[in-house]
């Protein structure tokens, strides 16, 4: 290479500069190094990092994970070999983690939006502030509602969350006063749980006992994809095929799961109880019910006959209640033939399938997810498909359909002391999200109003009824993709007077906030906690930070919580900070807190306590490992494992009205009448009001119901099927390459793109073929994807996995970022904003029809 | 010797004065009069740059209000919406579209080599481009101290440094990062500094460094 000589510089030229700037004599501090070395991280030769347990929230499975450490920068992730729920296998989507934590398009650092006009065309103009300048704006605007005495005007949304969560989504809202903790379960699966509690009195998701079964029933659910214990069931599926276990998938597409079954029974859309019914009417016409759990009649002989009433002293049960009635309400009438006209499955095939499973029995399950009720009319699909394992004996007995031995922690310390006059006052105002209300019973462990109902709350905020939110906090959420018409969420966050959203990616809902509050990623950069079943156990991990936070992040959880209790005690509300000091000292030390990481480990320490402490473990009842202190349990992964499940306590044991399982709910009973009660009205007219038809003592049995749906057929002549992708860690992944290069890996999907997938016998009739781009249009709106010819789907139907149609959240996510440019289209913006209301429950399956043209 | 110096402190005040282009943008970057001598500078190193200076100074001088310049520099550098022109050097060296890669850890290896490291409250990566320019500021400002203290071996080393940083790091990503910031840049002082950035740069990887290390073993062979 050429040498050039290098100019003449004149010394007294560099000299002035050097002085002007301060430099001389390096008196100025540089403004991003200084001498030293780095001591976060030692540069080694890859092989030599270190395996650091954590855990991942990517979905509900929640798997004890461990990841590889080089450097201080995570490489790799595996399952945490210790833990008896996903003994050590990980499924493909945990990955996905490493790459949304070293994302260049995260949030930075706070931002402040400078153009206070909010809308979705409009250019928020973020620019950076520091922490303490968020904060203070934060406190400012709550402030704000303390002096006017509207604090009941404050919400808090919550997405996916850890154990620590009651800290700042119960606690902070009572202090400051108000009513509005709004959180994402009831786009979760509300009506899922729905059938189990008011069939066994149990509220939660079960456990399947799939090590000792020999038959299963995947109704609804894709275990090998999504929901639930994803990283166990890919293998136990393995181990369950090699051992002969039968498996049937009833799904109206051709999932994950049902390419791995026996059995495929694509039911029509919303059409589930039809068949749960039939089986039912199978199971006890064919005399194979169990004798053990339900009971017989008195002679010994078998009187359920078609069409024929049964006298009910003839029968005596054992542990369920209600066998007889809804055979003679219901069941009678329900066979096979009659489904099949309904719902699509031969006659032939639920016949077998019924008695098959029946005759495994007890070691038999039926695994059931959200797509058999999650739908306007699911709430007794919910109760019929569980109800299964009620008449086979399945509940709570080994192979089949179990609970869980959750560890009994500590709670969140009750911040009542701490809530003054006005939040006493103001934190018993009307909720946003309408709970309660004659119309949403979110019926809750029986209780009128007792769940939430997420995706009203921007029906409430558009209405203003009861009242116009002003001050909202979101965190680890995104309802303007996550909830169904989300041009309604556009609409109502545009009229929120102050939006802070803790978040680690710019969301479409971050487009209508004034502040974004990065966030730490749960899996790497914060401590976090959760315990899961899975596999008859359950486990606990807690997890430490293992790397040092990527860009200017705080946990929304704790570290948060505690800027914004000094800043309210700066400007003289001094409540929050003094409900921080007095209640989470460490519990080992007796320390007071003094920062936000404090506070998160002293948090976790407190909730956790009775698993690590041996006195506080006895005081408590818990099962299973047991630890010397924190440090031992820390030491040793800080991962607790339950003792084995054990099978048949709950027999005549159930939290319902008549301690049994019940086929006629005594339990919803009494919640419907109080329901009714609570307006003046009769249990019938409730019915009618969430959208059912039936009437009297129907209510209370699972029956069938015909599917409500969205759009009339000659209009929208395709039932809308929706299905969830692998790697779509609930829809945050979108910005990962790895999602979007192996988007393929959802049957029928391709990649890098958004597929509708259509049965090609109507792509025919429709003149369209594989790879048109076409427009997908609903009653409340339109999409675009590619188009895909499968015939794993019925015709009548299309199908289309969610996790697409990002607009925003990244350069990978989004076709064109800059521009607001979805890649394909979210599944919710067309589909309409239902609910199984007596769970409270958002609908997403069987609710609706849309019709396809080319684009 | 002295001449040698004065090129070194006027290369050493070039990386210094760019890296404060590259803050976010307050009253201080006019206060401080950092393209007045941006401009007295880096044209004697480079001409062309002069022409870009000169329309950053007036920028300067003729705005009334930050905020214009704040979106600007919030777009390019900062997100947190479509990021423009990413400022860290993982995302040109390597094909991954990641922060935090193996070549942030090679940097971080240079820092650890030179005895420096990032200021605590400093959030970013360690390629974050206004690190690496305060990165050269200081390999630069070392080989003059020990230059100063006859270390010929300690200057030596930092010499060494500078050229391998150049050469694997801020030589390798300047051009692709400058051409994201040029052509997404709206206001005239971005689009300028990008101008001014890789001209300087250019000049001074290519020819300058060089230049420089030859000359330093001039000197050191006739001490």
């Amino acid at each position: 290479m050429k040498i050039t000589r290098r100019r003449f510089i004149e010394g007294s030229i560099v000299a002035g500069i050097a002085t002007a700037i301060g430099l001389e004599g390096r008196r100025r501090r540089l403004d991003t190094l200084e001498e030293g070395v780095e001591t976060s991280v030692e540069v080694k030769p890859l092989v030599k990092g270190e395996w650091k347990p954590t855990g991942c929230l990517g979905c509900t499975s929640w798997c004890a994970q461990e990841a590889y450490i080089v450097d201080g920068r995570a490489i790799k992730i595996r399952g945490n070999k210790n833990s008896k729920v996903n003994r050590g296998y990980t499924c493909p989507r945990s990955h996905l983690s490493l790459q949304q934590i070293y994302d260049p398009d995260r949030i930075k650092q706070p931002m402040k939006r400078t153009n206070f006009k909010k809308g979705i065309s409009e250019d928020p103009g973020f620019v950076p502030i520091s922490w303490d300048e968020a904060m203070d704006m934060l406190a400012d605007k709550i402030m704000e509602l303390r002096k006017n005495d509207e604090t009941h005007k404050f919400m808090l949304f919550r997405g996916r969350y850890t154990n620590a969560r009651d800290l700042v989504y119960s606690s902070v809202p009572k202090i400051i006063g108000s009513p509005n903790n709004i959180s994402h379960s009831s786009i979760c699966a509300e009506a899922e749980k729905f059938g189990p509690y008011y069939t066994q009195g149990y509220w939660n998701y079960r456990d399947y006992d799939v090590e000792n079964t020999k038959y299963m029933i995947c109704w609804g659910a894709d275990p090998l994809c999504s929901n639930r214990q994803v990283s166990h069931y890919l293998n136990a599926f393995g181990e369950m095929l090699r051992d002969g276990v039968k498996i049937v998938t009833i799904d109206p597409k051709y999932s994950n799961t049902a390419a791995k079954s026996h059995v495929w029974m694509p039911v029509k859309p919303g059409e589930d109880g039809a068949l749960a019914m039939a089986m039912a009417h199978v199971i006890l016409a064919e005399g194979l019910w169990s004798r053990e759990f339900a009971g017989d009649f008195k002679d010994g002989k078998n009187h359920f006959v078609a069409g024929k009433t049964v006298d009910q002293d003839t029968f005596e049960e054992n542990h369920t209640y209600g066998v007889i009635k809804w055979w003679n309400l219901e069941l009678k009438d329900r066979t096979p033939e009659w489904a099949e006209a309904v719902c699509g499955v031969d006659a032939a095939t639920i016949r077998k399938v019924a008695v098959e499973f029946a005759k495994a029995a007890p070691y038999a399950l039926v695994f059931m997810g959200g797509g058999s009720n999650m739908q306007v009319r699911g709430g007794y699909n919910s109760m019929a498909v569980h109800a299964l394992n009620g008449l086979v004996g399945s509940i709570d007995h080994q192979g089949g359909a179990i609970t869980g031995r959750s560890p009994k922690l500590n709670s969140i310390p009750d911040p009542d002391d701490y809530m003054d006059e006005m939040a006493q006052k103001n934190s018993k105002m009307k909720k946003m999200d309408h709970r309660g209300t004659k119309e949403f019973p979110a019926l809750k462990d029986g209780k009128s109003g007792g769940g939430v109902v997420t995706n009203r709350v921007a029906d409430g905020i558009l209405m203003e009824d009861p009242y116009l939110p002003k001050v909202v906090i979101g965190y680890f959420n995104n309802f303007n993709y996550s909830c169904p018409q989300t041009d309604r969420w556009n609409k109502a966050m545009s009229k929120i007077e102050f939006f802070a959203h803790c978040v680690t990616n710019y969301s479409e809902m971050s487009h209508f906030a004034d502040l974004l509050l990065p966030s730490t990623h749960h899996m790497m950069e914060q401590m976090s906690s959760v315990a899961q079943k899975g596999n008859t156990y359950t486990h606990l991990w807690v997890s430490n930070r293992v790397i040092n936070p990527v860009y200017d992040v705080k946990n929304p959880e704790t570290e948060v919580v505690w800027l914004l209790a000094e800043k309210l005690a700066e400007k003289g509300f001094k409540n929050m900070m003094e409900y921080l000091k007095d209640n989470f000292k460490d519990p080992e030390t007796g320390k007071e807190p003094t920062n936000g990481i404090e506070l998160e480990l002293y948090t976790y320490k407190i909730l956790t306590e009775p698993v690590w402490n041996p006195a506080k473990y006895e005081e408590k009842g818990n099962n299973g490992d047991k630890f010397k202190d924190w440090n031992d349990f820390m030491e040793k992964g800080g991962l607790w494992n339950s003792d084995p499940y054990k099978y048949k306590n709950l027999w005549s044991n159930m939290p319902t009205e008549t301690q049994k399982f019940e086929f006629y709910s005594e339990t919803l009973k009494k919640a419907l009448e109080g329901h009714a009660e609570k307006h003046n009205t009769t249990v019938d007219d409730i019915l009618a009001t969430c959208k059912y038809t039936a009437e009297g003592e129907h209510a209370f049995i699972p029956h069938y119901e015909e599917p409500y749906m969205e759009g009339d057929k000659e209009q929208f002549p395709l039932a809308f099927i929706e299905g969830k992708s692998r790697l779509a860690r609930e829809g945050r992944s979108g910005n990962c390459s790895w999602f979007q290069e192996f988007k393929d890996s959802d049957p029928g999907d391709i990649k890098w793109g958004d597929a509708i997938k259509i049965n090609p016998e109507d792509a025919a009739k429709l003149g369209l073929k594989d790879g048109d781009t076409v427009k997908i249009i609903s009653p409340v709106g339109e999409g675009i994807a590619t188009l895909k010819t499968w015939v794993g789907l019925r015709p009548g139907t299309v199908a289309k996995t969610y996790g697409q149609g990002h607009w925003a959240y990244g350069h990978i996510a989004a076709e064109d970022f800059e521009n607001k440019i979805a890649r394909g289209s979210n599944n919710n913006d067309v589909m309409p904003a239902d609910y199984e209301r007596l769970s409270g429950s958002t609908a997403f399956y069987g609710s609706f029809r849309v019709r396809i043209e080319k684009a | 010797m002295k001449e040698f110096l004065d090129r070194e402190q006027a290369r050493a005040l070039s990386y210094h004065l760019l890296a404060q282009c590259y803050g976010f943008p307050t009253e201080a970057l006019k206060e401080e009069k950092i393209a007045d001598h941006l401009l007295q500078l880096l044209p004697l190193i480079e001409e062309s740059t002069e022409e870009s200076i000169e329309k950053m100074k007036k920028y300067l001088e003729e705005v009334k209000d930050l905020q214009e310049l704040q979106l600007d520099f919030s777009k390019l550098f900062i997100g947190p919406q479509n990021l423009l022109a990413p400022p860290y050097g993982s995302l040109y060296l390597e094909n991954k579209g990641q922060i935090m890669g193996e070549s942030t850890y090679d940097v971080v290896r240079l820092f650890n080599e030179a005895g420096v490291k990032k200021l605590k409250d400093v959030k970013e990566p360690q390629d974050h481009i206004r690190i690496e320019l305060e990165f050269m500021y200081c390999l630069i400002d070392e080989t003059i101290i020990a230059c100063k203290e006859g270390s010929w071996e300690k200057a030596e080393k930092y010499i060494r440094l500078q050229l391998e940083f150049l050469n694997h790091h801020l030589g390798r990503w300047i051009k692709p990062f400058t051409d994201n910031v040029y052509n997404h840049a709206e206001t005239v002082f971005y689009k300028n500094l990008a101008l001014a950035t890789v001209n300087y740069i250019k000049q001074d990887y290519l020819e300058d460094s060089l230049a420089m290390a030859k000359e330093f073993e001039n000197i050191k062979g006739q001490k």
